[in-house]
C-alpha cells in the first residue's frame, strides 16, 4: 500500500515533490520534527537542512531551504524558498 | 526619374523599420516566454502560503505583527507597475489613466513609488506626487529582484512613511485582456477560515510562525504582481509590435505598387519621347 502520508514541497519556482510516504522528518529550527499518519494539525518553521522520508521502497531525501510546513490531514506541505537533490 | 528614387528611399526606410518591429516582437515574445512560466510556477506557492495563513486565522490576529495590526491611516502609499518602455499599446497609460481616477477619490495623502523604468521618464508629465522611482527591475525579473522590491515596500510601511500600501497594476486576465486593478497589500488582511477547526500545535512559538508565514505571503504576493505586471507588459508589446508589422507589410505593398507605377510612366515617357524623335527624323528624310 502506497504511503499514507502525502507530501508536498513547493518552492516560488514550482512543486519540488508531490508524492505519498510513510514517514517525513522535517529540519526545523531547533532539532527535527518526524510526521507519522494522523499527526495532530501543526504549523511550524522550516529551517534549511535535509527532509528525510520512507516508503516501501525505503529511505530518501531531499535538501530544502527556509519556510514554513504545515500538518494537517495526513497532509504534509512544506513552502520553502528552495528545494533540490543533495 | 527623383520620384523613383524618392519612393525606392521610402521602402528602404519602411523595410527597416519592419526589422525592428519583428525583431521586438520576437524579443517580447521569448521575455513573455520566461515571465509567463514564472508567474505560473508561483502560483501554487502564493496560493498555499494564502491557505496558511488563513488556517492560522485567528491566531494571526491575536500575535498581530507589525503587519497585520491595524493602524490609523494617515498616508498612503500606492506603488504603480509600469513598463520598462514604450512601445507596448495603451499599456502605461491606461495605468497612468487607472492612477489618476485613484488619487482624485483618494482622501488621505498620498504618495506614489514607481517600478518601472518608463515612469522615469513620462510620469513627470502626470502631475502624480512620484516620490521614488525604482528603474532597475529587469524584464524578466529574477527572485532576488522581487525580493529587493518586497523589502523595500515592507520598510515604507515598518517606518511609518506610509499607514498603507496598495499595488497598482495591470491584471493579466488573458493574452488579450489586461485591465488596471488595485490590491490592498498592507495591513495584510488574513481571512480567517470558516468553521471550527481543531487547534493548531505551533512550533516553535505563535509568534515566529505567523511572522515567517506573513513575510512569505508579502513576498510572494509582490513577486506574484510584479510578474503579473511583465507579463502583461511583454503581451502588449508583442501584440502592439504584430501590429506596427503588418501595418509596414500593407504600407510596403502600397509603396511597391506605386513605384511599379512611377516606372511604368517613366518607361512610357521615354519611349514615346523615342519614337517622337524618330518620328521627327522620318518626317525629316522625306522633305
Amino acid at each position: 500500500m502506497a504511503g499514507r502520508i502525502r507530501l508536498q514541497v513547493v518552492t516560488p519556482s514550482g512543486t519540488a515533490l508531490d508524492r505519498r510516504a510513510d514517514y517525513v522528518r522535517i529540519p526545523l529550527p531547533e532539532g527535527s520534527l518526524g510526521v507519522l499518519a494522523d499527526h495532530a494539525p501543526m504549523l511550524c518553521t522550516v529551517a534549511k537542512g535535509t527532509l528525510r522520508l520512507r516508503d516501501e521502497d525505503g529511505e530518501s531525501s531531499l535538501a530544502v531551504g527556509r519556510g514554513v510546513a504545515r500538518v494537517e490531514n495526513n497532509e504534509v506541505t512544506l513552502l520553502v524558498e528552495a528545494a533540490g537533490e543533495e | 526619374m527623383a520620384n523613383v528614387r524618392a519612393i525606392r528611399t521610402h521602402i528602404k526606410s519602411v523595410e527597416s523599420t519592419r526589422k525592428i518591429t519583428k525583431s521586438m516582437k520576437m524579443v517580447a515574445a521569448a521575455k513573455l516566454k520566461r515571465t509567463q512560466q514564472s508567474m505560473n510556477a508561483l502560483r501554487p506557492f502564493a496560493a498555499a502560503a494564502r491557505d496558511m495563513l488563513a488556517r492560522l486565522g485567528e491566531d494571526a490576529a491575536a500575535s498581530s505583527g507589525a503587519y497585520t495590526a491595524p493602524r490609523e491611516i494617515r498616508r498612503v502609499c500606492y506603488v504603480l507597475f509600469v513598463g520598462n518602455r514604450g512601445l507596448c499599446g495603451v499599456y502605461n497609460t491606461a495605468l497612468v489613466k487607472f492612477m489618476e481616477g485613484r488619487l482624485e477619490s483618494e482622501e488621505h495623502e498620498c504618495f506614489l513609488l514607481v517600478v518601472g523604468r518608463w515612469g522615469r521618464e513620462q510620469l513627470g508629465a502626470a502631475h502624480l506626487p512620484v516620490e521614488e522611482t525604482i528603474d532597475d527591475i529587469p524584464d524578466a525579473p529574477s527572485e532576488e529582484d522581487a525580493q529587493r522590491l518586497a523589502e523595500r515596500i515592507k520598510a515604507i510601511y515598518r517606518a511609518g512613511e506610509a499607514d498603507e500600501i496598495i499595488l497598482v497594476y495591470e491584471e493579466y486576465l488573458s493574452a488579450l485582456r489586461q485591465e488596471p486593478t488595485a490590491l490592498r497589500l498592507l495591513p495584510l488582511a488574513a481571512a480567517a477560515e470558516q468553521g471550527e477547526k481543531t487547534p493548531l500545535i505551533l512550533e516553535p512559538d505563535a509568534e515566529t510562525v505567523t511572522d515567517a508565514l506573513v513575510e512569505l505571503v508579502l513576498d510572494s504576493t509582490v513577486r506574484a504582481v510584479l510578474l503579473e505586471a511583465k507579463t502583461g507588459e511583454h503581451t502588449a508589446r508583442m501584440t502592439a509590435m504584430t501590429a506596427a508589422s503588418d501595418n509596414t507589410e500593407q504600407l510596403l505593398d502600397k509603396l511597391r505598387l506605386e513605384l511599379n507605377h512611377a516606372r511604368q510612366s517613366a518607361i512610357t515617357t521615354e519611349i514615346s519621347e523615342i519614337v517622337g524623335g524618330a518620328n521627327a527624323l522620318e518626317e525629316g528624310k522625306h522633305e
